[in-house]
């Protein structure tokens, strides 16, 4: 018996050695193949996966990859590239009537790709359906589309706009009237209609999607009007730890942060490229609290907080300290000549010590003019819990006390959108802080949006409204750019919102895998256009 | 030498090893202020300095001295776990006194809620929760000790109706002794035992489980457990490309588990006290 037994386990663990020899044979024909396979072979990419919804123009998350995933199938009027706005669906585009009237000819011979012809009815249907059914684009800014034969449009805006191009021709997908038209529901049509809620006119077609695995697959679409695109085939793989999948050759590129940025940097098949510092993080005051509501008290909390240390700790100093004009460093409209607030605690001291907070008990943290000690609650998604610790450390150095509060991102954004904080801690910036100035409008004046992330809660100066409303029209480049920084001006006196840095990092690509990335002249984003997959062969 | 009612209880090689264990990180729990060299919040220099003899396990990504936290973080995290097991084990004890003593509908009620309760999945639901309620210290000892209520008052359910049927307490109730009373006088003695080990066993559990939660990055993020640093040296990008995870992360872990192994071990050399049938 016990010898039976023992033999069983021998041949068990032969097995074991016997199976695991073979897996690592089997790893290294398997590379060499691979790389004799991708000089002759279609280039296929993979990427980091993650469920952003189905690829259609109604059901895709908002953030992210969600919009970037439908618009390899679908096309814009317009395209960027590293030249600027290009023609995409429209090969031209006049602008009338000081920026309200847009005039565009279409482009003829596309075809939707289940083989229907793309005409000016499709453009037109696509916004008034987009007016109202779409919630995902923002289409409020036009008063009327009308078609001027079959290859070309004319959209009036119900008041001029120097940013439509960038904020809704270069991103409104266009759909077929012939499938949408009788769709009462399109949030859900995908459901029922995967297949139809797919046809568009884009580069590539939706070959796969798994909702509960976050999985994409795009494959070439051979009848697309640009020729076959350069890359034949875009899936995304599942990854825990994005860089060391880009390690093991498992994804092609991805962001990669400062401290894991020396993996890749003595080894020949990775091209790093660094990134722009737009991405931020900053405190947002709610100003109808009583003591931040003050313009002396927050400039004294300013001085107080070190954001050069912050950036040096949390990002190992790659980025820029935040300016305070709401235009980060490295835009090309940002003013050099706004007040800085260097960290100087010694002004935020004097400044606290004019404004009546003294420390009567002698605990370290100051009182208010009721006895009352000076003390804050910082709300906090928990990953910006760190930072705030900082910030905590360097307010208590002038006598104001701060608890850190934590909350996990839905209970965060109601409590932010309602007004039920005094100091916010929040990130984010990489499309919002990039584009054109116009953002500075629609985050600080009051009537021209609802509260998103980087609206400033309370905040309403007639003298920055009035300015915001005057550049969105200004055609004038030159007046336009003086209009642009004197709003920051303003805001770098008031400071509804306290950038803390703006954080860098890099991308970093294979470039045996594929080698066609580019910076786009307004994204800072190397891999979130469709361009960056299917251009190369179309040209 | 212990002694309980009389008897005299041997610890074993086992016991004494737990009690020193626990002995020593009581000991850095109570004297936290003069061991620690810097405050769990003080920010002592540039951030990733390795151990050298001013720090003894060199600075975390914001400048803490390591060792200091260590030593700060054992009395948070053994707070937790005695707070946790208190509240835990006293609720425990009340419903499984109320379950054994009343029997009948309450008692079925009270265990299938029991049955219910131990039926779901922990994890998970404890991710559900503290996103809900918010993820403060008080709110994951609350749900901790609330998690344990079920089945620790199923152990004292069941020695309660052993209990119940003695002659000497049914001619206590005969002769007029209220619930209260008679839960008092005679109940609550004979299970003290028992609850004493559930008390130990629990305080190890609480402290693994704390950590877990603080590892998942569930917790107060500004607490300085030894989850939270454990959790913050995880999530730093690059710890396992250098040596920092030798003196960032082995520390907490070891912390960790040695407390625990501390409190399993008193637990079991201490279980032939609680286990009536185990007595000699």
């Amino acid at each position: 018996m016990k010898k039976s037994r023992k033999r069983v386990l021998y041949i068990l663990i032969l097995c074991l050695i016997c199976s695991m020899t073979l897996l690592a044979c089997g790893e290294k024909p398997a590379d060499e193949q691979g790389k004799a396979a991708q000089e002759t072979q279609p280039i296929t990419i993979s990427l980091v996966g993650g469920d952003w919804g189905f690829p259609d123009p109604f059901a895709h998350q908002p953030r992210d990859w969600g919009g970037v995933y439908t618009m390899l199938i679908f096309d814009s009027l317009l395209e960027e590239d590293e030249s600027g706005t290009i023609p995409w669906l429209a090969t031209d585009w006049n602008i009338e009537n000081d920026g309200q009237t847009y005039t565009f000819d279409l482009r003829k011979e596309v075809k939707w790709n289940d083989g229907e012809d793309f005409t000016a009815d499709d453009v037109v249907f696509t916004f008034e359906y987009y007016q109202e059914k779409n919630h995902l684009y923002d289409l409020s800014s036009i008063s009327s589309i009308k078609k001027n034969g079959d290859y070309q449009v004319k959209v009036e805006l119900k008041e001029p706009s120097v940013v439509a191009e960038s904020r809704i021709f270069q991103t409104v997908p266009i759909i077929p009237q012939h499938i949408w038209q009788n769709v009462e529901d399109p949030k859900q049509f995908h459901v029922t209609e995967p297949e139809k809620a797919a046809v568009a006119t884009g580069p590539y077609k939706l070959a796969d999607y798994q909702q509960e695995h976050g999985s994409y697959k795009f494959i070439a679409n051979d009848e697309f009007w640009g020729g076959s695109p350069r890359v034949s085939e875009i899936i995304t793989v599942p990854c825990s730890e994005s860089a060391l999948s880009l390690l093991n050759g498992e994804i092609a590129i991805t962001m990669i942060s400062p401290q894991e940025i020396e993996m890749f940097k003595d080894k020949e098949e990775f091209v790093i490229e660094e990134l722009k510092p737009y991405h931020h993080k900053w405190l947002c005051f709610n100003l109808n609290d009583s003591d931040l509501a003050d313009v002396e008290f927050r400039h004294a909390l300013a001085y107080a907080i070190d954001k050069n240390e912050l950036l040096e700790r949390m990002y190992m100093g790659v980025g820029n300290p935040g300016a305070q004009g709401g235009i980060p460093m490295v835009h090309p409209m940002y003013n050099p000549n706004i007040e800085k607030y260097d960290y100087a605690p010694e002004n935020a001291i004097d400044i606290l010590d004019d404004l009546g907070y003294e420390d009567i008990n002698n605990d370290g943290i100051r009182e208010n003019k009721n006895g009352d000690p000076l003390k804050f609650k910082i709300l906090v998604m928990s990953q910006n819990a760190r930072a705030a610790e900082l910030v905590q450390i360097h307010l208590k150095k002038v006598g104001i006390d701060t608890e850190i509060m934590s909350n996990e991102r839905g209970a965060v954004d109601k409590m932010t959108a309602e007004g039920k904080f005094q100091i916010v801690l929040q990130k984010g910036g990489y499309g919002g802080l990039s584009g054109d100035p116009d953002f500075l409008r629609r985050n600080f004046n009051p009537g021209s949006n609802t509260y998103h992330n980087f609206s400033s809660f309370g905040y309403n100066n007639p003298e920055f409204n009035e300015l915001a409303d005057k550049q969105q029209a200004e055609l004038d480049a030159e007046k336009r750019k003086a209009m642009i920084f004197e709003m920051q001006e303003i805001l770098a006196e008031d400071i509804p919102i306290y950038y803390l840095y703006g954080q860098g990092g890099y991308y970093v690509y294979n470039k045996n895998i594929y080698d066609g990335w580019f910076w786009p002249a307004y994204t800072p984003l190397l891999d979130r256009s469709k361009l960056q997959y299917c251009r190369g062969a179309a040209n | 030498m212990i002694k309980y009612k009389g008897q005299e209880i041997k610890l074993g090689a086992m016991g004494w090893t737990a009690i020193i264990i626990l002995a020593f990180f009581l000991f850095l729990a109570f004297a936290a202020e003069i061991l620690a060299p810097y405050g769990a919040n003080e920010q002592v220099d540039a951030s990733f300095l390795v151990p050298s003899g001013q720090y003894l396990l060199g600075t975390d990504d914001l400048g803490h001295d390591i060792f200091s936290l260590l030593i700060w973080g054992s009395r948070i995290s053994l707070l937790i776990g005695i707070c946790a097991a208190l509240l835990g084990v006293s609720g425990g004890v009340i419903y499984g006194m109320i379950a054994g003593y009343w029997g009948g509908r309450v008692d079925r009620f009270l265990m299938r809620g029991s049955d219910i309760f131990q039926s779901l999945p922990n994890i998970p639901l404890f991710i559900l929760i503290a996103a809900y309620a918010g993820s403060s210290l008080r709110n994951i000892v609350l749900i901790i000790s609330v998690f344990a209520v079920p089945r620790i008052g199923r152990i004292i359910r069941g020695q309660v109706v052993s209990l119940k049927h003695n002659a000497y307490i049914q001619a206590a109730g005969m002769f007029g002794g209220s619930s209260f009373y008679l839960m008092k006088r005679h109940f609550f003695p004979e299970i003290l035992p028992l609850v004493f080990t559930a008390l130990i066993n629990m305080v190890g559990r609480a402290i693994l489980m704390e950590s877990g939660l603080a590892f998942l990055g569930i917790g107060d993020p500004t607490s300085k457990s030894w989850g939270m640093i454990l959790h913050y040296a995880l999530e730093y990008p690059s710890t396992y490309l250098t040596s920092a995870w030798t003196w960032w992360v082995m520390p907490p872990s070891l912390c960790i588990a040695l407390v625990c192994i501390g409190f399993a071990l008193l637990g079991l050399a201490l279980e032939d006290l609680a286990d009536p049938r185990l007595k000699n």
